[in-house]
Formats: structure tokens, C-alpha cells, sequence
């Protein structure tokens, strides 16, 4: 079923939106999760968090042309919230690690405290993403938004496990570069 | 903000670039030239390959050509030979009773007429080159002392001397059973002289198909047969030159493109922290290897992180002299036999502990195994070189 009609029957408050979404998407949403998460079953349960959560903002969003990314934020931040809540208990290699990468983008914890709306700041990186090429583009995005390893990268761009971590450091300096140059970061 | 927040804000990245990336990729297509570069090295026979190895001091501004330094001292007395400090792990170049012509272009250029390792003869390709030529016998005289004398011809002529540069060396081998393995001979003889001279050099090799056509189109662009056979090989991609354009540029210029276009990895540049947080001190390309300099020249606090990663037996390794040798396969193998697999072909491995949450590519694994190395089994590498294995650990430190 096309994206558009799923859209429609969320809109008309039909429950067979969820099936068909499920079915659909349902896998790469579980996926998404699992690779934050690093558990099925709580990858399952945000998979169905996810759906509820559809269709709660269905109306009002109408995301008849972006519904996987709709969906996938939806699943990234809930995947997110109890990769947090898990790391309290224990803590979660891939979220510290992809912490400390991102540190490098910011130029200290607390210089910036509050004074960039995280909108803003994904506009201007989405800028930034697409003045970079694109492999480089989609190697940052499977790391940090997909949450992919860095094993799993490359293996899929068929590049050495140095050559990913090279490029991504390269990116995350040009990234901080670009923020700064924008004004967003000191 | 903090670091944490900054992955949030991803979430608000545009739709598309998020669907863009959405399926888990497939193996990249490849340059048709990328899986060569990493064949010529191991000198397996291939129609066309260029390989890359380069090793830099210094970061390289793109925007610097290759002219010669202004008036270079001549030094008319014959230099001496550089030894070179490890001829090591190669095998001698394998006598086939066939002429192999040997092209070395850096703005001089040299081509060689080399039959079972020894010069049959040598020409100027230009000027600059009969100048070199004229001061030296080279002729009878095995490939890699003929190269050596070159090398250190061009490094006292200050052909090496491009102040905040790496010139680049273009070294050719008409294509020959035995021509991948004179070609690496010889980039292991001129990466001796680069090093003990202190020098800063980018070195590309790579084989000529088509000597005969490559020869009449250099004749008709004024250019050196190397030099025209790179051209050819750029000119495969989308450069939006044209034959004439491209043969007047630089090898510097040529080179940028070759990274543009990603038929090479592009290199490190000095003060590039690479995985693991280490400083890159000089280094190469990712696709060949990173050196280190001499543990003396390290400032402390270098030489305290390298303590801290490294055990001392892999510090002697790292900073004693330049070995090449084969990488072992030492997936599957206990931590302590990868280790000593590693040592005993004096390569100093950097162990990276994974909890197999973090990497899932591990069915099959134990703990305390490793289960991937970033550089190949059967490459060549030296024990300057960065190289990490990875070894399984469930449990999180």
C-alpha cells in the first residue's frame, strides 16, 4: 500500500492504518530500534509505541510523502529515551560512544547551554549534509541517525573499518566548522 | 548543549536525506580501478592497476604545483647510495629473461630499460632529467641502486624540496608478469631514501596496458609515457577535461583529481585524529598505511597516549626500523596467538575490545577472539604502520 493511502486511512481514524503500516514498514522500524537498543523485544515494544504514537499525531501532521521518516524519528526517539533509561541501570557502549563522537561537533558540554533551538540546528545540518557528497552524506547518516556500526558501514560502502572512522571524524570537524561559521556554535 | 542533545537534533533532520538513507547500504560499486589498488601491492597480475601507497610528513596544500624550487643546488659529485635500512621481507624480483620498461616521472623524468633486475639502459625523458643523467652511471648497475642514485640525485637537486608540500612520484611499469613486483622493489627503494632523507613524498605506481597507444598520444601532448597512461586512467571518469587539458596539468593537479574522484582514499593530514583518538603524526592514505616518526621527535604528551595504547613490545616495533611484511589472518584467533602472530611478523597491532552489542557482525565468536581485522590477510604492510584488530568482549568493561 502507497504511503499516501496509509496516510489517508490514519486520517479517517481507521485501525487498519497500524496493519498496514506494520506491514509495510514494520521491519525496518524494528531494525531501527534494535540497532539503539540492542534488544528484540524492546525493539518490538518501540516498534508498537511507534504506531501508537502515529496515530496520535495523525492528525494533525499529514506526512503523506515522508511517512518513513515520520516514522523512523517517531521510533529513533523513543528508541533513544529507553537506550537512556536502560544506560542508567548499565551502561550502553553505543550510546556513550556515539555521545563522545558528538561531543566533537559541539565545543564543550554547557557553552552553549539553551541557546540553540534543536530545530534550527537540524535545519542547518541537513544544509551541511547536503553540501557533502554523498556517500560521505549517507555514511553520517547511517552512523548517527541509523546508529549503524562502524563495522556494518564498511562492510556496506566497501571501505576499511579505518577508512569509515577517518571519514567521520572529517565530517564531524567540517560539521563543527560549518556550525560555527553559521553562528550556531561558538 | 550537550553531546547527547546534539544526537537528538539529528532528529529534525530533512525527510528526504532520512529516507535517502534509509536502506542499509549494499556493497558500494567500485571504482573500476579501486579493487587494483589493492592488488598490486600483493603483486598479483592484473590487467590495469594503479595502487597507491603514499606516506607524507607534512599536510599538503592542494593549490601547490610541482615546479622545481628556484636554482637548486647542483652537486656534481656522485652521491652515495643510501642503504636501504630494510630491504626486508620482499621476494628478489624474479628473473624472466623479459625487459621491463620502468617509468619514474616527479617533473624530471626517467625511463629505465631493466631485464632481470639490472638497467639495460636509461633516458631523460626531459631537461631536467639529462641534467641527472648526465652525472650518473647507471647503466649495469642493479634497478634499485639505479633508483637510489636517482632518488637522492632528485633529493639534493631539491626536486623534493616543495616547501609545505609532498611532491608526487609517479612510478610506471610497462605490463609483465614480474612488472607488479619491480614496481613494488622499487617503491620499497625509494621509500627508504624519502625516509632516511627526511623527505615528503606521495608515491602512485601503476602498469601500462597499452604501452603502444599510450606512447603516441604522450608524443602528441609532449608529455612522458607515465605521465600519459595517469591521464588516461583520470580521463575514465568525469573530469570534463580533455586529453590536452589534463596532460598539461601538474601530477599534483592530476593526483587531486585522482582523490576527487575517489579512485584513491584521500590522505590523512598531520594533526587528523584517526580511530582511536590517535594523533596522526605523518601519515599516508587510509588505503596504505600511517607512520609514525621517531619516538625521539614525539612530543611528550604524544609519547604518553602512544604508552598508554600500546605495550612496549609494539612501541619497539612501531619505532625501530621500517619492516614490510605480509599480514597474517588472525580472525578466529585467541587474543594472545593474534598478538604474537603479529609480533613475529613484526607488526605491532592496536587491539580494539568490542562488546558484540556494539558490533553485530560477531556469530560465531568467542570472547576473547578476534573477529575482524582492518587490514587484510596477505597485504603487504609495514611495522610503522597503524593496524587494529578486534577482538570480541560481551561484557563491557
Amino acid at each position: 500500500m502507497e504511503d499516501a493511502h496509509i496516510v489517508q486511512l490514519y486520517l479517517q481514524r481507521d485501525e487498519s492504518a497500524i496493519d498496514a503500516t506494520a506491514s509495510r514498514y514494520g521491519m525496518r522500524l524494528r531494525n531501527l530500534a534494535n540497532s539503539i537498543l540492542q534488544d528484540i523485544h524492546m525493539a518490538e515494544e518501540c516498534e508498537n509505541d511507534t504506531y501508537l504514537a502515529a496515530w496520535n499525531s495523525i492528525p494533525p501532521h499529514e506526512p503523506f510523502t515522508y511517512l518513513f521518516a515520520f516514522l523512523a524519528r517517531i521510533t529513533r526517539h523513543l528508541a533513544l529515551d529507553r537506550c537512556r533509561e536502560q544506560s542508567r541501570k548499565k551502561r550502553n557502549v553505543l550510546l556513550v560512544e556515539l555521545t563522545r563522537e558528538m561531543e566533537q561537533c559541539i565545543p564543550g558540554t554547557g557553552n552553549v547551554e539553551g541557546s540553540v533551538d534543536a530545530r534550527m540546528l537540524g535545519v542547518a545540518i541537513s544544509k551541511f549534509l547536503r553540501e557533502i557528497s554523498e556517500e560521505r552524506r549517507l555514511v553520517f547518516l547511517r552512523r548517527y541517525w541509523y546508529m549503524d556500526s562502524v563495522a556494518e558501514i564498511a562492510k556496506g560502502f566497501s571501505l576499511s573499518g579505518s577508512a569509515v572512522k577517518t571519514m567521520l571524524f572529517r565530517i564531524r570537524q567540517e560539521l563543527k566548522s560549518y556550525l560555527r561559521k553559521e553562528g550556531l556554535i561558538p | 548543549m550537550r553531546a547527547d542533545e546534539m544526537l537528538d537534533c539529528l532528529e529534525f533532520l530533512d525527510s528526504d536525506l532520512i529516507e535517502a538513507a534509509a536502506q542499509p547500504p549494499t556493497a558500494r560499486k567500485k571504482s573500476p580501478f579501486g579493487w587494483q589498488l589493492r592488488t598490486i601491492a600483493a603483486t598479483i597480475a592484473i590487467l590495469f592497476s594503479v595502487d597507491l601507497i603514499a606516506f607524507v610528513f607534512k599536510s599538503r596544500p592542494s593549490d601547490v604545483h610541482l615546479d622545481h624550487p628556484s636554482q637548486p643546488t647542483f652537486v656534481t659529485q656522485p652521491t652515495e647510495v643510501p642503504v636501504p635500512s630494510n630491504p626486508v621481507v620482499s621476494e628478489p624480483v624474479e628473473q624472466t629473461g623479459e625487459v621491463i620498461y620502468l617509468m619514474l616521472d616527479i617533473n624530471p623524468s626517467f625511463r629505465f630499460a631493466v631485464k632481470d633486475g639490472t638497467v639495460l639502459e636509461c633516458e631523460a625523458g626531459n631537461q631536467d632529467a639529462e641534467r641527472i643523467l648526465d652525472q650518473l652511471e647507471l647503466v649495469d648497475q642493479p634497478m634499485e641502486s639505479a633508483v637510489s642514485l636517482v632518488m637522492q640525485a632528485l633529493i639534493n637537486e631539491g626536486y623534493m624540496n616543495v616547501e609545505d608540500s609532498a611532491p608526487i612520484l609517479l612510478l610506471s611499469a610497462t605490463e609483465n608478469e614480474a612488472s607488479a613486483q619491480l614496481l613494488h622493489e622499487v617503491l620499497l627503494t625509494v621509500n627508504d631514501c624519502v625516509l632516511q632523507n627526511e623527505k615528503n613524498c606521495f608515491v602512485v605506481t601503476q602498469q601500462i596496458t597499452d604501452a603502444e597507444a599510450a606512447e603516441q598520444l604522450a608524443q602528441q601532448y609532449n608529455t612522458s609515457l607515465g605521465k600519459m597512461q595517469y591521464v588516461l586512467k583520470l580521463l575514465r571518469e568525469e573530469t570534463g577535461l580533455s586529453e590536452e587539458e589534463a596532460s598539461a596539468l601538474t601530477l599534483i593537479e592530476l593526483f587531486d583529481i585522482d582523490i576527487e574522484k575517489r579512485l584513491i582514499e584521500p590522505p590523512y593530514k598531520v594533526d587528523d585524529i584517526d580511530e582511536c583518538g590517535e594523533r596522526a603524526l605523518y601519515v599516508g592514505t587510509t588505503d596504505s598505511y600511517i607512520s609514525y616518526v621517531s619516538w625521539q621527535k614525539i612530543p611528550p604528551e604524544e609519547q604518553q597516549l602512544l604508552q598508554e595504547m600500546y605495550p612496549p613490545e609494539a612501541l619497539e616495533i612501531m619505532f625501530g626500523p621500517q619492516v614490510w611484511s605480509t599480514v597474517p589472518n588472525v580472525v578466529g584467533l585467541s587474543v594472545q596467538e593474534a598478538v604474537a602472530l603479529f609480533y613475529s611478523q613484526n607488526l605491532a597491532p592496536r587491539l580494539c575490545y568490542a562488546d558484540n552489542k556494539d558490533v553485530r557482525i560477531t556469530e560465531g565468536y568467542t570472547d576473547g577472539t578476534c573477529y575482524y581485522q582492518d587490514i587484510s590477510p596477505g597485504r603487504l604492510w609495514n611495522s610503522q604502520a597503524s593496524i587494529q584488530i578486534y577482538i570480541l568482549l560481551t561484557e563491557p568493561e
